[in-house]
């Protein structure tokens, strides 16, 4: 049975290393932001509806739906990062790929 | 065995790819939920034939989502989108319709908050990975 010389399996260890690394790292970045700007705004959005409920703008029942729609909204926000973070894995995924037929190529054309 | 291995990860795609209809299907329905939103300022029973329009295009675009393989975040992002028991699209169409009519401040509130409902399906799809193909 053929096996893969050392040589081939460190180098795809490494630029697997280096992809995980560009791709993974900066998609958690990105959801940390993301997660930041979201409750800032929801902060200043309570803010907002308060100050409408109180100059009889809106009800009580349409200030408790809109805090409620927060809530919904969030749950929407955390399926949107989930699934960014899947599409994330998948490209990592490709680019393993990518880099195993690379790196094997090279090893035949030595 | 770098075949079976190529294979193997080729098979291992958690999420769907990124699909133009669905994409133009979430910004088109959005567009087209903010304007039906802007009449609920006025009775509920003049707008019959306005919301039944959109409630028809609202489900084609549910379930061409809930058609598509490893897509079980967009579609639960539809559901709570359209659920009538929760608070953003589904309970806002529920609300006009059990109110009648909805206070202007209150409308242009909420189209606030499900224009951001719906640019969270849009960001998803977008961040999903483009095919070859498109």
């Amino acid at each position: 049975m053929a096996i893969l010389s050392d040589d081939i399996k460190n180098q795809i260890i490494e630029q697997a290393e280096t992809l995980a690394r560009t791709l993974l790292g900066r998609f958690v970045n990105q959801a940390l932001q993301d997660g930041n700007a979201f409750l800032k705004q929801t902060e200043n959005d309570i803010a907002t509806w308060l100050q409408d409920l109180k100059q009889g703008d809106i009800t009580q029942k349409n200030f408790d739906s809109l805090v409620r729609g927060e809530k919904d909204l969030a749950q929407m926000e955390a399926l949107k990062q989930a699934g960014l973070g899947q599409a994330a894995i998948d490209t990592f995924v490709n680019g393993f790929i990518q880099i195993v037929i690379n790196v094997a190529i090279a090893a035949i054309h030595v | 065995m770098l075949l079976s291995l190529v294979l193997w990860l080729t098979a291992c795609s958690t999420i769907s790819t990124y699909d133009q209809t669905a994409y133009l299907q979430a910004v088109n329905t959005k567009v087209d939920a903010l304007t039906l939103m802007s009449k609920a300022t006025d009775s509920y029973g003049n707008h019959l034939s306005d919301v039944a329009a959109f409630q028809n295009e609202l489900d084609k675009a549910y379930e061409y989502e809930r058609g598509r393989p490893l897509n079980k975040d967009t579609v639960g992002q539809w559901d709570i989108l359209r659920d009538p028991n929760r608070d953003l699209l589904g309970g806002f169409l529920k609300e006009w319709r059990e109110s009648g009519k909805l206070l202007p401040v209150y409308v242009e509130r909420k189209k606030t908050q499900i224009g951001e409902a719906f640019d969270k399906i849009i960001q998803l799809e977008s961040g999903k990975i483009k095919s070859a193909s498109g």
